[in-house]
């Protein structure tokens, strides 16, 4: 067992242990032991990172034949490149700084170790995701993942509807894995192996038609979109936010909700080649990134700001895939993960300080009294709507260029991301201004509790922040370096992995005015919000009366939860209550059951009948089979 | 320890217990269920003893125990272990003793008869699977019915008269046919051979006519399809699910209900290669029809009990599913899913059951149990993942794999002419993966979480239950994530049944072949 195989087993081991004994330790120890093995696993990841990063060839590690049989043999293998690193540096390193973070969080709660089981038994199988060789491995990743989400969402089991979200996560994500699914039977029909390296170069050097290849990419893309909560998977993810709120900043916006992502780059092999696929992924996010943006402009509760601006960022990504441009996707997931993390916890300290209170219009003049939290919510949120020099612009930077240039890009698809690109400045800011701005709705009661967070999850909120704020140098854009001879560190590591897409002709200077104008937007973005909420919240009220339906339908996230609610859930009720349990069940009943028996029944009266006790009635019926036998014998004489 | 000894004691043993449990006079006494238990668990070392020494080969006949019966009919008692049962034989030894401990302090176990019935029971499943010679199978075949019919006669619910008797019957309906094509095939081999034999060895020899073939086919077909059951032949499982006490339930989804995956193994496809490799696509369909009407019913049961009913139809149909796939990854697939739903759905019924010692009437209502009952709740959890086909559980790995050999299999026909239906119906049953979750985890939610409404407070698991609940858990966990050192002991026979069938005909035909003219003289 070496260094790779560890990673991932450490937070099983804190699961295994908090999992079986957790109740019977003390907290501080539950504690330590489910911070402590993330933070291994986060050294050994750094130690392979390292190893990676001074030109190391990529770790492969086989544990065991899963199954083989004839012309079928699947191996439990793990792979580590330069993506599996970035991946997996995201998810031990964010995700111990938020089992840290939790420690003060749940500090309170009867579940203390069960919730802390959980969170390992979710890092396990994420890092399964990231780290395994196979999509069959992945795959065990990423269904896992979908049960810690389920457990975590619905982690407050009493309340129904939390557990009635949890469910829902868990079935929506079923209908995109079953596209996953039948992507993996596709794939190995034509390539005969699930290995990544293999599928990729299969595909890479052979393409069976154009038809198939599509297939096989939209077959990925349900299941990608399923998990990453993308249109019209989406509906799960707004109603996750139920799960405690320092599961939202892991689960539900840094890690999990971004294996979509990943895994479109690992199959970069297919989609390559499969043109038409890669459009609708492009297009598909935009949508996506755009719809999200409308709707956390209409969200009043802070988590669910956040968990639509997540769906808006991770649209980027998917876009970004589509473009081909995977390094920057994958710069965006690493970035968005500080950020997005960040403000979700920032989100946390302020629930946390309220009590519990979610909803912006009951807080306000929050900035004053809690000055620290805020501080850092204000970072992350810059960093979030792309502000110069922060980290969030130089990624989504990198993901309008690709928009503009390359090869199946086009101006509307930029304009798009641009429009995105405002909406997220002014929801942003809008939740900045509700919440900590104005005149302070917090009722009386919960006045006097307002405090800032404790040590521990200062601490991570302070090296979120920075992370949100210093992270997206490490990929300056091309123009950039070019003029100023700068390096993009990031971008190299990860061209081992990416074949070089084609690049566009247009050329620097379009990019200098296109990264110009999106901080025009960004800014106009900001001065809005400040103009409909910062200064009063009249002409904020008078524009929604004034939108009316259209400010219902945003706000009710495009009706999708009704459709699918009335149409998709209603039909298959109907059909197993009205049409099988009623119609179906009870005609095979009778005709296999009760109309049988019923001829059975009238044959043994009708011989009861014979049985008269007549003597001479029985001879008669002797006498007719006799007669009958001898017919038959000269018949057949 | 020679294997035909311990052939033989897997029969006589429980059968002994049984005897020897009908004598001892002591009611309310615990010796007994101890008797009764101590030959079940001596059985359940034997056959994993069989089992882990069974290395797969499969050269000429298999050996075992064989003695002439009635030998100028050519009735042997021919008993061996031959890859095909070896899941089987499994399964049966380990669910007998689990049931019972679950079962150790319920009203029926009090009552020798309960524990010799089981035990009779345990001995006629054995000899059903075990059995090399057609007549033996099919007094084995029968033979099971007898106790199981009581069980739910002496010890059912309210309705327990209807429910034996519709059990008894509609199973019967089905074994009247399969006498019928018994008596043909061994007719059939006098015509041939000259002699009387219903050895499988030697019927699998047989030419038969495309009627009579196909006449065998549908009788065997048809008593399987009854047994597993099928749809539209699944009308008696509600109600006998629901009558029965739970360990009476537990064994029939447990193991009776793979009798019926079993006679197509080790009937329908060797005796009918030609038939079956024509039919398979048929069978398919009907097998995701079974799986889609189960789990669509399934969504809306109140009664726990009828779902798992429901769900068990549908798993069900994945291992027929597999099974007519005719390929090799999706018969494995198969063979795992009799294991994984053999545990899993027993798993399930036994907490109900534990629920139900517990609360008495009341269970029904249960709910909260993640607060009252926390270890309960985690292992009821777990066999709902198993139930959703989460991966590292067992049903993952058999679901997977049927599903994946029967994709395989559909895509190769399709591509090589034929109408894409078969691919159709693998696609959708690879969406009921949404639908189980959806009836699975509704099913969890109710029982599991919520705020307590019951005032009574509810035991958590004892050590007894931990242990009947133990090794149900080991099989799929050890299955979801290290299915291969098992599945290698199977393979051979796995990989000379896929040959003999596949091998017949390249691919289906059209329906029309069903009425082929061709070598029907034999059959007159």
């Amino acid at each position: 067992m070496n260094q790779m195989t560890l990673i991932p087993l450490l937070p099983l081991l804190g699961f295994l242990i908090n999992g079986l004994l957790g109740s019977r330790l003390p907290r501080r120890l539950v504690a330590l032991v489910a911070c402590g093995l993330p933070a291994v696993s986060f050294g050994l990841t750094l130690g392979l990172f390292l190893r990676l990063a001074e030109g190391g060839a990529p770790f492969t590690e086989t544990l065991f034949t899963w199954a083989a049989l004839p012309g079928f043999r699947l191996d439990a293998a793990f792979y580590f490149d330069q993506v599996t690193a970035v991946m997996c540096l995201v998810v031990t390193g964010v995700g111990t700084l938020i089992h840290v973070y939790s420690t003060a969080y749940m500090a309170h709660d009867r579940g203390f170790s069960r919730y802390f089981a959980y969170l390992n038994l979710f890092l396990f199988f994420m890092l399964l995701l990231v780290m395994g060789k196979n999509l069959l491995l992945l795959f065990a990743g990423w269904e896992g993942v979908g049960l810690a989400s389920y457990l975590l969402i619905g982690f407050w089991y009493e309340d129904p509807e939390k557990t009635t979200a949890g469910m829902k996560a868990f079935v929506v994500n079923r209908v995109g894995d079953t596209g996953f699914v039948l992507a993996a039977f596709l794939i190995w029909f034509f390539a005969g192996t699930l290995d990544f390296l293999e599928i990729n170069a299969f595909f890479n050097a052979n393409q069976p038609t154009p038809a198939v290849m599509n297939t096989i990419a939209l077959l990925i893309l349900i299941g990608a979109c399923g998990k990453s909560a993308q249109i019209p998977l989406h509906v799960w993810l707004p109603d996750a936010m139920a799960g405690p709120t320092p599961v939202s900043a892991l689960i539900h916006a840094a890690t999990m909700v971004t294996a979509g992502v990943y895994l479109l780059a690992r199959l970069n092999g297919v989609f390559l080649h499969a043109p038409e696929a890669m459009t609708i992924v492009a297009w598909g996010g935009a949508l996506t990134a755009f719809a999200g943006a409308t709707m956390g402009l209409t969200q009043f509760n802070i988590k669910k700001v956040l968990a639509y601006s997540t769906m808006s960022q991770i649209g980027y990504m998917f876009m970004a895939c589509g473009l081909g441009a995977y390094p920057a996707a994958v710069f965006h997931l690493y970035t968005h993960a500080f950020f997005k993390a960040c403000l979700f916890l920032g989100a946390g300290a302020v629930i946390h300080a309220l009590h519990g209170e979610e909803d912006m219009r009951r807080m306000g003049a929050l900035a004053g009294r809690i000055p620290f939290t805020f501080s850092t919510f204000l970072l992350a949120s810059l960093a979030l709507c792309g502000v110069p020099p922060l980290s969030g612009f130089f990624s989504k930077d990198e993901i309008l260029w690709s928009a503009w240039s390359a090869p199946n890009g086009s101006p509307a698809l930029w304009l798009v991301g641009s429009v995105t690109a405002g909406m997220t400045a002014f929801y942003m800011f809008r939740a900045i201004f509700l919440a900590f701005f104005g005149p302070s709705n917090v009722p009386l009661l919960k006045q006097q509790g307002i405090h800032e967070p404790p040590a521990s999850m200062s601490v991570v909120l302070v090296v979120l922040a920075i992370f949100s704020a210093g992270a997206g140098l490490l990929g300056m854009p091309g123009v950039l370096r070019e003029q100023f001879g700068l390096s993009a560190p990031f971008f190299s590591f990860l061209s081992p992995v990416f074949a070089p897409g084609a690049t566009g002709e247009a050329g620097h200077g379009t990019e200098l005015v296109l990264m110009l104008i999106s901080v025009v937007v960004t800014g106009a973005g900001i001065l809005l919000a400040w103009v409909f909420y910062g200064r009063g919240r009249s002409l904020a009220d008078r524009v929604r009366r004034g939108a009316g339906p259209v400010h219902e339908l945003v706000s009710r996230g495009y009706y999708f939860d009704r459709l699918y609610e009335g149409v998709l859930v209603r039909g298959v009720d109907r059909l197993s209550e009205e049409v099988l349990a009623k119609r179906v069940e009870s005609a095979l009943h009778e005709g296999t059951l009760v109309k049988p028996s019923e001829g059975v029944r009238a044959t043994t009266r009708l011989f009861a009948r014979l049985q008269t006790g007549n003597v001479q009635a029985y001879l008669l019926y002797a006498l007719m089979g006799l007669a009958l036998i001898l017919w038959w014998g000269v018949a057949h004489a | 320890m020679p294997e035909s000894l311990t052939i033989l004691l897997l029969l006589t043993l429980p059968l002994a217990g049984a005897l020897l449990v009908g004598v001892l006079p002591a009611r309310n006494s615990i010796l007994p269920r101890i008797v009764a238990m101590a030959s079940m668990l001596v059985v359940l070392v034997l056959a994993a003893g069989l089992f882990y020494n069974f290395d797969g080969t499969i050269a000429g006949e298999p050996l075992g125990l064989n003695v002439p019966w009635i030998a100028s009919l050519g009735v042997n008692l021919h008993l061996a272990v031959d890859g095909l049962n070896a899941y089987f034989l499994l399964l049966t030894a380990l669910l007998f003793p689990v049931v019972l401990g679950s079962a150790w302090r319920t009203r029926e176990a009090q009552f020798t008869l309960y524990l010799a019935l089981l035990l009779v029971l345990e001995a006629s499943l054995f000899g059903t699977f075990l059995a090399q010679n057609l007549m033996i199978f099919f007094v084995f075949w029968e033979a099971v019915l007898i106790p199981m019919c009581l069980l739910i006669l002496a010890f059912g619910g309210e309705q327990r008269r209807q429910a034996a008797m519709t059990f008894f019957l509609y199973t019967l309906v089905g074994s009247v046919l399969l006498l019928a094509a018994v008596l043909l095939l061994g007719v059939e081999g006098l015509h041939q051979t000259g002699r009387w034999s219903f050895e499988f060895g030697h019927l699998e020899q047989l030419h038969l006519g495309w009627e009579t073939e196909l006449f065998v086919f549908c009788s065997i077909v048809l008593a399987c399809a009854i047994k597993c059951p099928l749809f539209p032949f699944h009308s008696w499982l509600p109600l006998s699910y629901c009558e029965a006490p739970f360990s009476g339930t537990a064994l029939m989804a447990g193991v009776l209900s793979k009798m019926g995956a079993f006679g197509i193994l080790k009937l329908a496809l060797p005796l009918c290669p030609e038939v079956s490799a024509v039919m398979a696509p048929y069978l398919e369909m009907l097998a995701v029809a079974s799986i889609v009407h189960g789990a669509v019913i399934a969504l809306r049961q109140e009664d726990f009990r009828r779902l798992v009913a429901y769900a068990s139809l549908s798993h069900m149909g994945y291992i027929v599913l597999g099974i007519f796939s005719l390929q090799n990854t999706a018969m494995h697939g198969a063979l795992f899913q009799v294991l994984s739903h053999g545990v899993t759905v027993v798993g399930l019924l036994l907490v109900l059951s534990v629920l139900e010692q517990r609360l008495g009437t009341s269970w029904r209502q249960v709910n909260a149990l993640a607060t009252s009952a926390p270890h309960l709740a985690i292992v009821l959890m777990l066999f709902i993942l198993a139930s959703v086909a989460l991966p590292l559980t067992s049903g993952f790995t058999s679901e997977f794999m049927i599903l994946f050999g029967a994709f395989q299999h559909a895509m190769a026909a399709w591509t090589s002419g034929a109408l894409p239906i078969q691919l159709g119906a693998v696609v959708v049953a690879a969406t009921v993966m949404v639908l189980s979750a959806g009836y699975m985890l509704r099913f969890g939610r109710t029982i599991l979480f919520g705020e307590s409404s019951c005032g009574t407070p509810l035991w958590d698991l004892n050590l007894r239950e931990a242990m009947v609940f133990f090794p149900l858990l080991l099989v799929i966990v050890w299955i979801g994530i290290w299915p291969n050192p098992i599945m290698t002991r199977v393979g051979p026979a796995v990989s000379r049944l896929t040959q003999q069938v596949a091998g017949k005909s390249g691919l289906p035909l059209a329906l029309s072949s069903l009425t082929s003219p061709d070598g029907g003289a034999n059959g007159r």
